[in-house]
Parts: C-alpha cells; sequence; structure tokens
C-alpha cells in the first residue's frame, strides 16, 4: 500500500519543492493531527489550488473549497467596500450565503491570510461562524503578514507541497489589509480553546487555532 | 471516421434533461440535468448549465451551478466559473478559475474483464485469494 501524502509527511520534501518553499510548522502540526484519521471534512477558503486538492483529496480526505476574498467581492458592492459600512443584517446575510454549514462538521480548516484582508467587522464575524463549523478539538491554520504597516499588499496563493512545506506566491492585485499582532490576534480569536504562534520567514506569523 | 461531437449553439437555450451517448459541447444555455455517462461533456466559454452533470469527462470554460460527477475526469479551466460538488477520479482546477464546493474522489472504474471460461481442464486450480483487489469503482476511503 503506497503512503498517502499525509503519512509521508514525515519523510523528505517532495522533490520538485522550489526554492521559494518554506517549512510550515503549523502546517505540519495540522497535518499530523490528521493523520490516523480517515475521510475527513477540510475545509479551504483560500480558492482553488491544485497542489491543496490532489494533497488532501489524496489523502482520502473530502474538501470544500471557496475563496472568501472572491465571495466577499462578489457578494458586497463596490460602494459598500469602499466606505466599510454594511447596514445592518448585510454581514449576517454574508456569513449565511458563503458559511452555511452544519454545526462542528468541519475536520480542519486552512484559511491561510483571508482574515486579514476583511474589514474586521466581518472577519469577527467569520471567525465566530467557523468557531461553530470546526468539531471540538479540531484545528484552523491562519497566516498573517506582521510587515503590513497599513499598506496595500496581494494575498497569497498558498500551496501545500508536502505535510510540511508551503510555497507562498503573492498574487498580482493589491488589497487592503489590516494589522495583525499577537495581541490582535489573540482577541480575534478569544471563544477558541487555544491560539499557538509559529515563527516563520518574512514577517509572516503562522498561527494554528483550536476550538 | 470519426465522428464530432454534439453542439449546443451559443444562441440555443434549452430546458429539461439531456441523455445519449455521444460527446456534447454547450455553448449555449441549459437548464436541466445532462447524463452522458460514457461521454465528454464541454461546456465552452459562454456556455451555462444549471443542473447537475453526470459524464465520463467535464471540462469546463464556462459557468456550472450545479453537482458533477465524471468518472474520469473533471477540469475547470480559467476563468470558468462553477458552483457545485464534484465527484471523480481526477479533479483538476485551474488557476483564475472559481470554483465553490465540494471535492470527493473516486476510482476510476476498470475495463470490465470479459467473461471467464472455466478452467477446470487447463491444470490445477490455483487457491483464491479472498478480498486481494478491491472491487472496481470502490470509492476511496470513507
Amino acid at each position: 500500500m503506497n503512503p498517502s501524502p499525509l503519512h509521508a509527511s514525515a519523510g523528505p520534501p517532495a522533490a520538485a519543492v522550489s526554492s521559494d518553499a518554506r517549512k510550515s510548522h503549523g502546517l505540519q502540526t495540522l497535518v499530523a493531527s490528521m493523520a490516523s484519521k480517515g475521510h475527513l471534512y477540510v475545509l479551504d477558503f483560500g480558492g482553488p489550488v491544485q497542489e491543496n486538492i490532489d494533497f488532501v483529496t489524496g489523502s482520502g480526505h473530502k474538501l470544500y473549497i471557496d475563496d472568501l476574498l472572491y465571495a466577499y467581492d462578489y457578494f458586497f458592492s463596490p460602494k459598500e467596500q469602499a466606505e466599510r459600512n454594511f447596514r445592518s443584517g448585510r454581514i449576517e446575510e454574508f456569513i449565511e450565503s458563503v458559511l452555511a454549514f452544519d454545526e462542528h462538521v468541519a475536520d480542519s480548516i486552512l484559511i491561510w491570510d483571508r482574515l486579514q484582508y476583511l474589514p474586521p467587522a466581518i472577519a469577527e464575524a467569520v471567525v465566530e461562524r467557523l468557531r461553530r463549523i470546526l468539531a471540538p478539538d479540531a484545528l484552523l491554520l491562519a497566516l498573517f503578514r506582521t510587515d503590513s504597516s497599513g499598506i496595500d499588499r496581494p494575498p497569497y496563493v498558498s500551496r501545500i507541497l508536502d505535510g510540511q512545506t508551503l510555497l507562498l506566491r503573492e498574487q498580482t492585485r493589491s488589497r487592503p489589509m489590516e494589522t495583525f499582532n499577537p495581541r490582535t490576534i489573540h482577541k480575534l480569536f478569544n471563544s477558541y480553546g487555544e491560539v499557538r504562534f509559529f515563527v516563520s520567514r518574512e514577517s509572516l506569523q503562522e498561527v494554528l487555532i483550536r476550538r | 471516421m470519426t465522428r464530432s461531437a454534439a453542439l449546443i449553439g451559443k444562441s440555443l437555450v434549452l430546458t429539461g434533461k439531456i441523455s445519449g451517448r455521444e460527446d456534447l459541447i454547450v455553448d449555449g444555455r441549459i437548464e436541466g440535468d445532462i447524463d452522458l455517462p460514457e461521454n465528454c461533456l464541454t461546456v465552452g466559454a459562454g456556455g451555462h448549465v444549471q443542473g447537475s452533470i453526470r459524464a465520463r469527462e467535464i471540462v469546463i470554460y464556462g459557468a456550472v451551478h450545479g453537482n458533477m460527477e465524471a468518472v474520469e475526469k473533471v477540469q475547470i479551466r480559467r476563468n470558468a466559473r462553477v458552483v457545485g460538488d464534484m465527484r471523480t477520479a481526477r479533479p483538476v482546477i485551474e488557476e483564475e478559475a472559481y470554483f465553490k464546493g465540494n471535492i470527493e474522489t473516486v476510482r476510476a472504474e476498470a475495463p470490465k474483464a470479459p467473461p471467464q471460461r472455466a478452467q477446470a481442464s487447463e491444470g490445477p486450480q490455483q487457491p483464491s485469494l479472498p478480498n486481494a483487489t478491491p472491487p472496481a469503482g470502490e470509492t476511496r476511503r470513507g
């Protein structure tokens, strides 16, 4: 029997690993938590990336894909996005249209850097809904850039090269980015059970959150 | 002579179920389910399908709103827009495509073996190995 990608995660990196790849302790910990379990339900809100599809489904898991930023752009009008002033009920409508899952249905969530590009009120609503969706003790992986300082930056395309290696490439279009530090990240996830920080290269904070 | 695929032209709007045994290209709009279990369905760049799709292979350049099942492969090409769940042996989604839904992989069905003749007179019978090979088409774990 060939080992699944999850079970092979402790081995050497795949031959195709690029020099831009980086070791991800957050991903490694999340993958390790899934390694002995079959047919889990993984939610990926970074949009479709072929390597991620192959990695998750190749391990026998079911994968849900959406891109939170695309969904945000599609749902809210340019005026709402520019003013960041959402009338009563709009955020709830967005949450219902994008995150209509049963409670505790997700075994892992990959949200990557998407929370940092949402207006704070929407990011908070998303985080609260994800807490309901996650199974008890399940993990959520998020990335936060610490070099934001109020400037627009392009979101990442996050590729899983193997169970411990990520390749991050910036998209072409820059977007407004919220500033986060460990204290504000803790505050964002204060209703969760545990928040773990992992040091990463290039002003990037990997955060693994346990429900 | 190779037969070309059937074509739903870009000005056509069809409502209802489509089923058959030939490849199909959709450049128009279909509101209904499509069932081509042995063939390839292609939704062109201007094509739109609102309904579920079952085919041997599905290739999408346009828009689909519905669930998809393909024994061999689903390919969602750049700039396509798909909302729905997919079950296939090989899901392929290009960058700059939009996809929202679940992906489950299934094993491609092995070609059916021809019926075996009785081998009683052809030598000693080999012991059978129970469950040595999973049945064709078995879903992966879970």
